[in-house]
């Protein structure tokens, strides 16, 4: 009886920003992990095409997000994804953590990690895997 | 000059409405502050079938009013799977003109999953953007569906939209629309049939409508003009929304616009006739009844939730709860009634 | 016996079934079916195919497969095909600034490219110049950064427009200003137009739905490109200036025949804005191209391009009235992949050359190929080297080119033409109901079977139904490896002083009065092309015409349908 519980805590969905910074326009990939983060229960906001980091930022704190999930598959995300975890931090929002996912060098992802971007997943990799990872990671799941 | 909206400010009330969503985090202090308010936002929603541009509308309506410095807040409802609960929120695609403004804030919400449904929610999420200080919230439903018809009951001014070429133009008469509708829209009036499609509403309207649209008043002694004969329940209805001719000196024929939102086209038009609906509906009175309403509703909903809290099962249990499984038991062996064991139930916690 | 009047033999229908029944299913039986055998466009596939398959199509000779050069075309295009010339060999290629890619093509030239197609940046792609805030981060990224007339001189320096059989670009949304900046390269370099050929892609409506570089809304992006169509008939009629795709939405997971339809139904709207400006069919359909792409099955991407000529003669003898074998004989490009993986990369060479392989079987007549690392970069010169030498070997080693549709008249193949071809037609059919080319990208239905296609893909991986070596057979962690080509930040700074250094340099009232003139000829519905081209040879900037289209049309909104 959904009514009588209405004033019970409800078990949190998780939410997830999933985002396209810059120019690229591929966004398969995107919407296949959404599509597979819906069927999984969570809440998947989708930014569009070609947002800025300010954009992300401004929609990642309005949503209150657990997760932004960074489709980066042109080869800017060296530049980008730092610039997203700085903003996110200075506007208070540092508990909303960044994935990245497309294509990223071997090399580049201990930077990566190392500049605040929580986890990296090539493309390829299977929707269990994110699934799994972010009923594992976040904090109210 | 649009007001200012710091980062901290917009996590705080992005965690506010998390909050009073999810029930948790002294929701209820919110809410508690929030109905003390001496008034609420004017809340305007916006529906109709998908693909008629309700998001580019919310959009320009959205930038429209920021450019006078209010604060607008908009909440975009989409329909959740009903197999996983999980849904894709894609409005903020069209987020571009009313993004250029800090005073403007966006949330995207499922349609399910809402403790105590989809309309309460909506109508504490008013209450927190209210204490907040925004002037405006703009709802959008996707217009199918009990729930989302039932969201504009709570509306000072609903929209209802569509567009040319989506066949009969009165579908939206099938979903339950023409009833809530204070405002009708042609959007995407640059393509062809949009005459025919705007004819269609109207004809739809003077079935149950006279006079002309917007306001109007009786003057010296003059009737008003006589509403349709046939009293069903649905005019009845629209009756109590819009005016009765028969006893009051004022009543609301809903417009019908023509516009092209995505370039801005008649938009200032529409929020004129939004702003005049309400203010109408504050001089006739309406306002108070429906903030009366809902008040009443909302006691209901929390009363009844609390009385029947002891009897309730734990969400995703399959069980029967305690308190009412020895009932159960002698109902099934046909030792007594569904009718009696409630009566018994309720002496015990001395309701009668 | 056999009746001498009846093609086929009248029983081997039940000699085939007789075989499938007794002697091929009781060895199956012993054997748990390794994989449902389905192709990824949702045809099975028998353990056998004979002519009773054909029968069962009624299979005409004469009437569905016919003669290469000939109606209905189904065998090639072209009399000759491979035989007499072996396809284009051609390369996709562009990086950084001008003048590192100068370099990179001279040495492709070297080693024996025929066809350079420039890869541009995407800041270019989506009309924004180097210096542009849109563009920090991404200049010289996944293509060259070209601003100016000055950066094409300089990426040609030393290249003649005609020492190549074709160079061109994408230019989807862009297409009059790439148009204009090739025939002015000719003129920088004294090569008259007649005596080079321009290819573009000039193709933005797939865009949309597909690749992401679109600037305005749909209907004046498809008038712009048709323009360019329209000033190569008058003035450049070999030239080849719209190429239409069906790679980017098959790969975006539409599937090969529902992309193939979904192309066609493009090539519709284009072809009807050309008519109703006037021009005929026999004029403008020659200089159209499609761009076929199936990289998951590898006869049905032969099957593909016989079906995708047949219908194209059909469409256009049947529906738009052509006369001209020109107008009816599709022309293709094709770029070669083979469902590369991340894991391990050299393995992505046998996978890309046995998808270009197909094509070239299927008939392609311009064909590039995927480097190995293309997954991950923009490709690196070794990686570029192995694309064009594979090229080079399927062109000339093996006898692949020796005769012409070798499959032609085989059973397994004959079928699979019809089945695909059936699909497609009936792909066109669904769209011409949604409303055309248009609705399937307002209306969300492009994205929408694209969508679903690419779940459906993923779930076929995840669940082992599509094997895939190194993926789901013997899996690795996928890798991205380090020697993936990496952008020279050098080059960003060299465009960004040459760009400046241009802008001062040029003749301001000039670009002024000429962008004037191209703001005229938009807002007046004229063919924008002449008016372009005085700007490009006055060094007005690719930024500053597209946002005269930009504040005239707006830009594009995107459907929230996901």
């Amino acid at each position: 009886m959904a009514e009588a519980t209405a004033n019970a805590p409800r078990s949190r969905r998780i939410r997830v920003l999933i985002a396209k910074i810059g120019l690229d326009g591929h966004d398969v990939g995107a919407r296949v992990v959404a599509r597979g983060l819906l069927d999984a229960g969570m809440e998947v906001i989708y930014t569009g095409l070609r947002r800025t980091p300010e954009q992300v930022v401004r929609a990642a704190i309005e949503e209150d997000v657990d997760w932004i999930g960074v489709s980066t598959l042109s080869g800017a995300h060296m530049t980008l994804l730092p610039k997203l975890r700085r903003l996110l931090d200075e506007q208070g929002a540092s508990d909303i953590r960044i994935l990245a996912g497309g294509i990223v060098p071997q090399e580049d992802i201990p930077a990566l990690l190392g500049k605040g971007v929580a986890q990296v997943f090539l493309s390829g990799t299977s929707i269990a895997e994110i699934v799994d990872y972010l009923l594992a990671q976040t904090a109210h799941a | 000059m649009p007001e200012a909206m710091p980062p901290g400010d917009r996590r705080q009330i992005a965690r506010a409405i998390s909050a009073v969503e999810n029930r948790s985090d002294g929701y209820q202090s919110f809410l508690a502050q929030a109905y003390r308010l001496p008034r609420w936002a004017d809340v305007i929603g916006i529906t109709g079938p998908p693909g008629t541009g309700k998001s580019t509308l919310m959009d320009a309506l959205t930038a429209h009013w920021a450019a006078d410095g209010a604060r607008i807040a908009i909440l975009a409802i989409d329909p959740s799977s009903p197999y996983s609960g999980g849904a894709v929120l894609g409005d903020r695609i069209r987020r571009t003109r009313s993004e250029g403004f800090e005073n403007t804030y966006f949330r995207s919400l499922s349609s399910r999953g809402h403790l105590g449904g989809l309309t309460e929610t909506a109508t504490d999420l008013v209450a927190v953007l209210s204490l907040f200080g925004f002037q405006r919230v703009i709802i959008e439903t996707v217009g199918a569906g009990q729930s989302d018809v039932e969201i504009h009951d709570t509306a000072d001014c609903t929209v209802v939209l569509t567009v040319p070429g989506l066949g009969d133009g009165v579908q939206a008469s099938k979903a339950g629309l023409m009833e809530i509708g204070d405002v009708f829209v042609v959007n995407k009036a640059d393509l062809p049939g949009a005459d025919d499609a705007a004819l269609d509403v109207e004809r739809a309207l003077a079935a149950v409508y006279s006079g002309q649209p917007g306001v109007n008043l009786r003057r010296d002694g003059a009737a008003l003009p006589p509403a349709s004969r046939a009293l069903t329940a649905g005019v009845a209805a629209l009756q109590r929304r819009h005016g009765d001719p028969r006893w009051e000196d004022s009543a609301w024929v809903p417009p019908v616009l023509r516009l092209v939102a995505s370039e801005n086209r008649q938009v200032p038009e529409l929020a004129a006739a939004i702003d005049a609906f309400i203010a109408w509906s504050e001089r006739s009175e309406r306002r108070r009844r429906r903030t009366r309403e809902r008040a009443y509703a909302q006691v209901v909903r929390a009363l009844s939730a609390m009385l029947l809290a002891p009897y309730s099962r734990e969400p995703g249990s399959e069980e029967i709860p305690a308190s009412v499984e020895p009932w159960v038991d002698r109902i099934v062996a046909g030792a007594a009634s569904p009718l009696e064991a409630a009566q018994a139930l309720a002496k015990d916690r001395r309701l009668q | 016996m056999n009746d001498p009047k009846r093609p086929f033999p009248t029983d081997v229908k039940s000699q085939a079934k007789r075989w499938l029944e007794e002697s091929f299913a009781p060895v199956a039986a012993e054997h748990p079916a390794r994989k449902p055998f389905v192709t990824d466009v949702g045809i099975g596939i028998e353990p056998l195919y004979t002519p009773a398959d054909l029968e069962r199509i009624g299979f005409d000779y004469l009437r569905d497969a016919g003669f290469p050069g000939e109606y209905p075309f189904t065998r090639g295009d072209s009399p000759g095909m491979n035989r007499t010339e072996p396809f284009v060999v051609s390369a996709y290629s562009g990086f950084g600034d001008a003048e590192a890619c100068n370099r990179r093509f001279r040495k492709l030239i070297e080693i024996g490219t025929e066809q350079i197609l420039v890869a541009l940046d995407l800041p270019t792609q989506c009309g924004y110049d180097s210096d542009h805030e849109m563009s920090s981060a991404e200049v010289g990224q996944v293509g060259v950064a070209i601003d100016t007339l000055a950066d094409m001189e300089l990426l040609f320096e030393g290249i003649p427009a005609d020492s190549l059989k074709r160079i061109g670009t994408l230019g989807n949304s862009i297409g009059p200003i790439v148009l204009a900046l090739y025939a002015a390269l000719g003129e920088k370099q004294g090569v008259p137009w007649s005596r080079y050929t321009v290819n573009l892609q000039n193709d933005p409506l797939k865009e949309y739905i597909a690749r992401g570089t679109q600037i305005l809304p749909p209907e004046p992006a498809a008038k712009l490109a048709t323009d360019a169509v329209a000033w190569c008939v008058e003035h450049a009629p070999h030239w080849s200036p719209m190429t239409v795709c069906v790679n980017h939405i098959n790969a975006g997971g539409a599937g090969s025949s529902m992309g193939t339809a979904i192309a066609l139904a493009n090539v519709r709207h284009y072809l009807d804005l050309l008519l109703k400006e006037g021009y005929s069919i026999d004029e403008v359909a020659p200089l159209l191209h499609m761009f076929p792409d199936e990289r998951h099955d590898f006869f049905i991407s032969i099957a593909n391009l016989r079906a995708l000529r047949r219908i194209w003669a059909r469409l256009m003898k049947e529906t738009y009235g052509a006369t001209r074998p020109e107008a009816m004989a599709c022309r293709t490009t094709v770029y070669g992949h083979g469902q590369e993986a991340l894991a391990e990369p050299l393995n992505n060479i046998p996978r890309t050359a046995f998808g270009t392989l197909a094509y070239v079987l299927g008939g392609a007549s311009y064909v590039y190929l995927a480097g190995y690392d293309e997954a991950v970069s923009t490709p690196n010169e070794d990686s570029a080297r192995v694309a064009l030498r594979t090229l080079q070997i399927l062109a000339h080693e093996h006898g692949f080119t020796d005769t012409i549709d070798p499959f032609g008249g085989s059973y397994f193949i004959e079928t699979l033409t019809a089945q695909v071809e059936q699909q497609i037609l009936e792909g066109m059919e669904r769209i011409e109901r949604a409303g055309g080319a248009l609705a399937v990208i307002e209306g969300g239905f492009g994205r929408q079977v694209m969508t679903q296609g690419a779940v459906r893909r993923q779930r076929a991986i995840d669940s082992g139904e599509r094997p895939w070596v190194t993926v789901n057979l013997w899996p690795q962690k996928p890798n991205v490896p380090n020697t993936a080509f990496r952008g020279d930040p050098k080059a960003t700074e060299r465009q960004l002083a040459r760009l400046a250094q241009v802008k001062a340099s040029r003749n301001r009232a000039e670009v002024e009065a000429a962008l004037a003139e191209v703001d005229r000829a938009t807002g007046a519905g004229a063919n924008v092309v002449p008016s372009v081209l005085k700007a490009v040879r006055a060094y007005a900037t690719v930024g500053e015409i597209v946002e005269l289209w930009r504040k005239r049309f707006g830009s594009f909104a995107p459907s929230t349908e996901f």
